[in-house]
């Protein structure tokens, strides 16, 4: 409905209150601290989070330790929970868990060196298996490497070549050494490998000839034996690290029993955390603090209230904020609008004087979206899926505004579906379910007007909700100038195609006039002030193509329709024995899922699009700053009693 | 067979192909900066993802009016006569979707890889990255409108 009307707080208390009083916040989640500057308040100063009293309070262990436990526990098991299942946390709970402290940071202690234990042995098993892919190609060498070597007489090599020279590699061998054997031993992926050996005689022919055929001396290191050795110690190596790894992965499983309480501990450190960070933003003095903030006015006496039946050393101050002054922006709509607020923060926030435009926009984007996918059968499955999980996964904030938002965008498109007589694409036609209003296939001008006159009506709200605006600050002329003469001019236009033409002709021409007159108002000089009047009447076209954007309601409804005719046209085809009746089932199964995918995301965009870009474009002044007050996350509890945080 | 269910069958080939060689290549360049933001920040796949499957509706437009094409003529049940002026109306139906498919696809797939780059920094920008491709796709959109009402409605 509106922007939520926010108050300036400051609040003075004692530091050994600090914490309290933060936790208080976190559980009303109804302020949002800001950053303090040290002119804010005499005699304070701003100390960094190691200063701070809290330091005693620091947690044996920090967070990101806890979650890395927790993930490596979960790579190897994880305890079989319901969908969505939250662990209850009680203040008993709570105090169990703190008291457990000591055996969770040796749980913790213990995830760490499993963790690293598992690497060292995972890129352990990476050398050895590099090696052994080095070593494999040489297999066929009988002789321990270290033998391989010079004699008195001889030169003894082993090399490789490139596999597609080895050929004519052989044959200049044979060719042109005389005293000389080689043997091929294996190949690489792109060499051939070699031993080769040759008389001390012939050295220089035989290195003219290495080097013209790119022979490349191998050297090995690492093992004295012949190859087949090697590879055999290599795989006991990796066999070792095996066994060490079933070993590791057993310690894991005995640690699975802490993983709840691991998890409360995370989500209650979290807590905390949200807590430490805000005690950056304030300023101190040796046993007090000084807080600034924002809360919505109307929960002053709360707050008030709440922070009398801790302590009563403190003062908070309540300010109303100043015309000029900028504040963090909130929405308060009832409970159907709040789900389509993910789309306008999805766009921007509002300026905190700006207006909050949810519940304006909520109807076309359910209307739209709805036209855009329009197939009963869809939308009754998103309307399911949408409600069973936010209720199963108990989702908050936006995770149900999303969860909500899916359901109630699958109820418009049920109601559109059945309107235009689409069921799993013509699957319900075929079955004779008729539309209750009409087919856009077989009446396509009806739909393009329907798209059309949608259009017409958002794009007047939209000029509306502008003029509005306009006459909340006092800018009579500008609503007048602005919105009422185009108004004028855009229905006298549309009244000239009906029977009262004359009266069209009028009112348009009154509103032209009066565009051109007025437009340029701004302006300095008589002939800007004329030309730009002028030139405001090109907007016409920019009306124009904004109806006719409208146009994709309809395209984008038939794209969905037509997926669903091909794919049922397809399973149709098939569905003659009961062979192929199983096929087109899964045909139809796939075709349908697929069709629901792609439509939804086209029909989600286009949507938006048409509110971002027609409806907005009206009036909207983004740039807003959302309010983010200090409250309780958590991501595997559910907080049931605040004494637990 | 006569000429009018040749070039029926033309129009078929050309808006299934061209639209569909212009998502390829669009939703092609969008995968590219995809993968690159991705391999930085896997938790962006799924909002990268939607951008990367933006150039992909032209290539179900161009699908779309072709199997349209094969419904009017019948062409699963022995195709229809189909006259030759119809015919060149067929062709010419399918010629909006398949030329502006392909090149819209290719031009939005810019503006998806660009929006792509717009996610890796600022990722709370979800909804403004969206718009940038989906102002192209608006031209797709009028062009299958356009060659819908061609094909659905031609005399054969």
């Amino acid at each position: 409905m509106a922007i939520v009307e926010m108050k300036k707080i400051s609040l003075v208390a004692l530091k050994s209150d600090m914490d309290r009083i933060l936790k208080v916040f976190q559980v009303l989640g109804n302020v949002e601290a800001i950053e303090t500057k040290v002119e804010d308040a005499e005699g304070f100063v701003k100390q960094t989070l190691s200063e701070s009293a809290l330091k005693k309070d620091v947690p044996l262990f920090d967070i990101s330790h806890v979650s890395r436990a927790l993930a490596t526990l979960k790579r190897y098991g994880n305890k079989k929970k319901p969908l969505g299942y939250k662990h209850a946390l009680s203040a008993d709970k709570a105090r169990e868990i703190e008291q457990k402290t000591e055996v969770l940071h040796d749980v913790v202690l213990k995830c760490q060196g499993i963790d690293d234990k598992l690497s060292e042995i995972r890129s352990g098993k990476t050398r050895l298996n590099n090696l052994i892919a080095q070593t494999d190609p040489w297999k066929a060498l009988d002789m321990p490497i270290k033998e391989a070597k010079d004699t008195k007489e001889t030169k003894v090599l082993l090399g490789t070549v490139g596999k597609e020279v080895s050929d004519a590699f052989d044959r200049s061998l044979i060719e042109s050494l005389n005293a000389c054997w080689f043997q091929r031993l294996g190949e690489t992926r792109d060499d051939s490998c070699y031993i080769l050996m040759y008389h001390k005689e012939f050295d220089k022919e035989a290195a003219i000839l290495l080097k013209e055929s790119g022979f490349n001396k191998t050297s090995f290191t690492g093992f004295e034996g012949t190859p087949k050795d090697a590879i055999e110690n290599y795989t006991k190596q990796i066999e070792a690290y095996d066994e060490q790894a079933v070993e590791v992965v057993k310690r894991a499983e005995a640690l699975f029993a802490h993983i709840d309480d691991l998890e409360i501990l995370y989500d209650l450190l979290a807590i905390k955390q949200d807590r430490n960070t805000q005690t950056e933003k304030l300023l101190k003095t040796r046993e007090a603090f000084y807080l600034k903030g924002y809360a919505p006015a109307k929960d002053e006496v709360i707050i008030r209230d709440k922070l009398a039946s801790i302590t009563d050393a403190f003062r908070i101050d309540f300010e109303h904020i100043g015309h000029d002054e900028v504040y963090p922006v909130a929405f308060k709509n009832p409970a159907v609008v709040r789900p389509f607020e993910i789309i306008t923060k999805l766009y921007s926030m509002p300026k905190h004087t700006s207006i909050d435009s949810n519940i304006y926009m909520a109807p076309f984007f359910f209307t739209f979206f709805g036209i855009m996918l329009g197939d009963a059968a869809y939308g009754l499955i998103m309307a399911v899926l949408g409600t069973y999980f936010t209720i199963k996964l108990k989702l908050k904030g936006d995770g149900a505004r999303m969860g909500w938002l899916l359901t109630l965008l699958g109820i418009a498109t049920l109601i559109w579906g059945a309107v235009f007589g689409s069921w799993f694409g013509d699957g319900g036609a075929r079955i004779g379910i008729a539309p209750i209003w009409f087919d856009p296939m077989t009446n396509p001008m009806l739909m393009l007007g329907l798209c059309f006159g949608l259009g017409l009506i958002q794009i007047f709200t939209g000029m509306g909700i502008k003029a509005w605006i306009n006459i909340k600050r006092g800018l009579y002329l500008d609503a007048i100038f602005d919105q009422g003469l185009w108004y004028m001019l855009l229905i006298g236009l549309m009244l000239m195609v009906t029977p009262v033409s004359a009266v069209g002709g009028y009112m348009a021409i009154i509103g032209a006039v009066g565009l051109v007159l007025t437009q340029g108002r701004s302006q300095k000089t008589i002939l800007s002030k004329f030309a730009s009047g002028l030139l405001s009447l090109y907007n016409i076209s920019a009306y124009l193509s904004d109806v006719l954007s409208y146009s994709r309601l309809f395209a984008l409804g038939l794209a969905t329709a037509v997926i669903g005719i091909v794919f049922n046209q397809l399973g149709a085809m098939l569905g003659a024995s009961w062979i192929t009746f199983i096929f087109a089932l899964l045909i139809l199964f796939i075709g349908h899922l697929f069709n629901i995918a792609v439509s939804v995301l086209g029909a989600f965009v286009h949507s938006s699009r048409l509110q971002y870009i027609e409806f907005f474009g009206k009036f909207f002044e983004g740039g807003g700053k959302a309010f983010r007050p200090l409250d309780i996350k958590t991501k595997f509890t559910e907080v049931l009693e605040e004494e637990a945080i | 067979m006569e000429s009018g269910q040749i070039l029926a069958i033309v129009g078929v080939a050309l808006s299934v192909g061209l639209a569909g060689i212009g998502s390829a290549i669009g939703v092609g360049i969008a995968g590219q900066g995809g993968a690159g933001v991705v391999s930085e920040d896997p938790d962006k796949f799924g909002s990268v993802l939607a951008l990367q499957a933006l150039p992909g509706t032209q290539g179900i437009y161009g699908l779309l009016i072709g199997f349209l094409i094969l419904f009017r003529t019948n062409f699963m049940g022995g195709m229809a006569e189909v006259s030759p002026e119809a015919g060149w109306m067929l062709l010419f139906g399918a010629l909006p979707i398949g030329i502006v498919g392909l090149f819209s696809a290719i031009a939005q797939g810019k503006a998806s890889a660009a929006s792509i780059g717009l996610i890796a920094k600022r990722p709370e920008e979800f909804g403004k990255a969206l718009i940038f491709p989906a102002i192209v796709e608006t031209y797709a959109v009028l062009a299958f409108l356009a060659s819908f009402l061609v094909v659905w409605f031609v005399r054969l």
